[in-house]
């Protein structure tokens, strides 16, 4: 008799600990929020999160309630890159969320998008969301304002990423040269003629100048080099005061006609023109029933529960009857 | 909540975990022969996977419109079911063992012993 009791108290100890632990795992980021809102807390976070600023996120519905609302922004990776349409139908579906996925309008072919973030759902789908408008003669183009009274036409959606192919980046470049860069010395400086501006380009060779800077200062550093095929040597900038993740010839760092050797895309698909109806889901636009395809894994969970209860249960009948007696 | 195919991933590992951790709590009250652990085993296969699979299709019924405010229906329905769960199975080992003397106590026990393991591994991973 005694043994029982002691095994209880011993089970309710352990289960009173384990309690602890779990509740503890969820309380304990309640103080620290509120450290967070102290003005020490509120410092450290800026020293943490610097980047944080830098990081835009799209109004999306689905995006910001599952952010912030429901607190699940782990289930976004952030991206931050520009894609181009490019479906062998010759044009995509932009649906409202990944879960719904109803069809809310179709991108032609060469459209060029701004994903922010991706979201991979539970079929192992990865969806990309995109803010866009489309001007008064049909064109779409990224926006990065608010969508809402005042720019009605500005509006959110989910694509599918494998509708689209990457639009060559400086992200891409360092991935194809990697064997080639450099790390800096942070010695690295440029010098400017009177009325000369530092131009910024996306990758070496890329022919497209994305900003400029009209004077440098002792903040200028480089993290990695590159020299290219013309003996140039290139730097490339993570971030200084607002321009990031940019490149800049150090041998002539004001030149704006350079030598273009385009980096690989894919080859554009054929475009098409979108149906004028477009279809209600993406399920009904891929061909496949979407109801009959929950209901197809609702079969399955019951067949699989159906199966271990009479497995079970036959083993346990058995053991029924083949109790040892006393 | 949409049903998707991540559900018999967790199906599996819920079993998986239950298992373990259940037959850990049996092996700690000295249920060491093998016809006991077995049936230990047998008792929580017949239960987790019916209750996994009711967890989530009330999930699917009750959040579909994603409302916080609907969430403590959940908490109600997991709470009924793991009480079922436990019923059920300390009724098969008040039929079937031998060994475990107190088969209400073992099984409540277990049941929170392995409930309660679980949310703290899930909040660790």
């Amino acid at each position: 008799m005694k043994k029982i009791w002691k095994k209880a108290a011993a089970a309710l100890t352990l289960g009173t600990a384990l309690a602890v632990l779990a509740l503890g795992a969820a309380v304990i980021p309640g103080p620290l929020r509120n450290f967070m809102n102290e003005p020490i807390g509120k410092m450290v976070s800026g020293l943490l999160s610097a980047r944080a600023d830098l990081i835009w996120e799209p109004e999306d519905p689905f995006y910001m309630e599952k952010s912030w609302e429901e607190d699940k922004r782990d289930e976004f990776v952030h991206l931050d890159r520009n894609y181009f349409v490019n479906q062998e139908q010759g044009y995509l579906y932009v649906v409202d969320d990944p879960e719904n996925q109803n069809i809310t309008d179709a991108l032609e072919n060469g459209t060029l998008v701004y994903i922010s973030f991706t979201y991979l759902d539970g079929e192992g789908t990865d969806w990309g969301v995109i803010q866009y408008q489309r001007t008064s003669d049909g064109d779409v183009t990224p926006n990065y304002g608010n969508p809402g009274e005042d720019e009605p036409e500005v509006r959110t959606g989910w694509i599918r990423m494998e509708d689209v192919s990457l639009v060559y980046d400086s992200k891409a470049f360092m991935q194809e040269y990697a064997g080639e860069l450099e790390l800096a010395s942070g010695q690295e400086n440029v010098s400017l003629e009177k009325g000369e501006e530092v131009q910024c380009w996306t990758y070496p060779g890329s022919g497209s100048i994305s900003g400029t800077i009209p004077n440098v200062d002792d903040k200028f550093h480089v993290d990695y080099l590159y020299t290219d095929q013309d003996g140039r040597e290139w730097g490339h900038i993570v971030y200084y005061y607002g321009v990031r993740d940019v490149w800049v010839c150090l041998t002539d760092p004001a030149a704006t006609n350079l030598p273009v050797h385009a980096g690989k895309t894919d080859e554009l698909l054929p475009l098409k023109t979108p149906p004028e109806k477009l279809p209600a889901t993406m399920a009904e636009a891929l061909g496949k029933e979407g109801p009959a395809s929950g209901l197809s894994i609702w079969l399955t969970v019951l067949g699989l529960v159906a199966l271990s209860v009479g497995a079970s249960g036959g083993i346990i009948w058995y053991f029924h009857l083949h109790k040892p007696r006393p | 909540m949409k049903i998707g195919t991540w559900i018999f991933a967790a199906m599996g590992i819920s079993l998986a975990v239950t298992l373990v951790l259940e037959l850990a709590w049996a092996w700690l009250w000295k249920i060491r022969e093998r016809r006991e652990l077995l049936l230990v085993a047998a008792a929580n296969l017949l239960t987790n996977p019916a209750v996994v699979a009711c967890y989530y299709l009330a999930a699917e019924l009750v959040l579909s419109d994603g409302r916080e405010t609907e969430k403590w229906i959940l908490w109600a329905v997991k709470g009924f079911l793991e009480i079922s769960a436990a019923a059920a199975e300390a009724f098969c080992y008040q039929k079937c063992s031998r060994a475990i003397h107190r088969p209400w106590l073992f099984s409540i026990s277990a049941n929170l012993f392995s409930y309660w393991a679980g949310v703290c591994l899930q909040n660790i991973i």
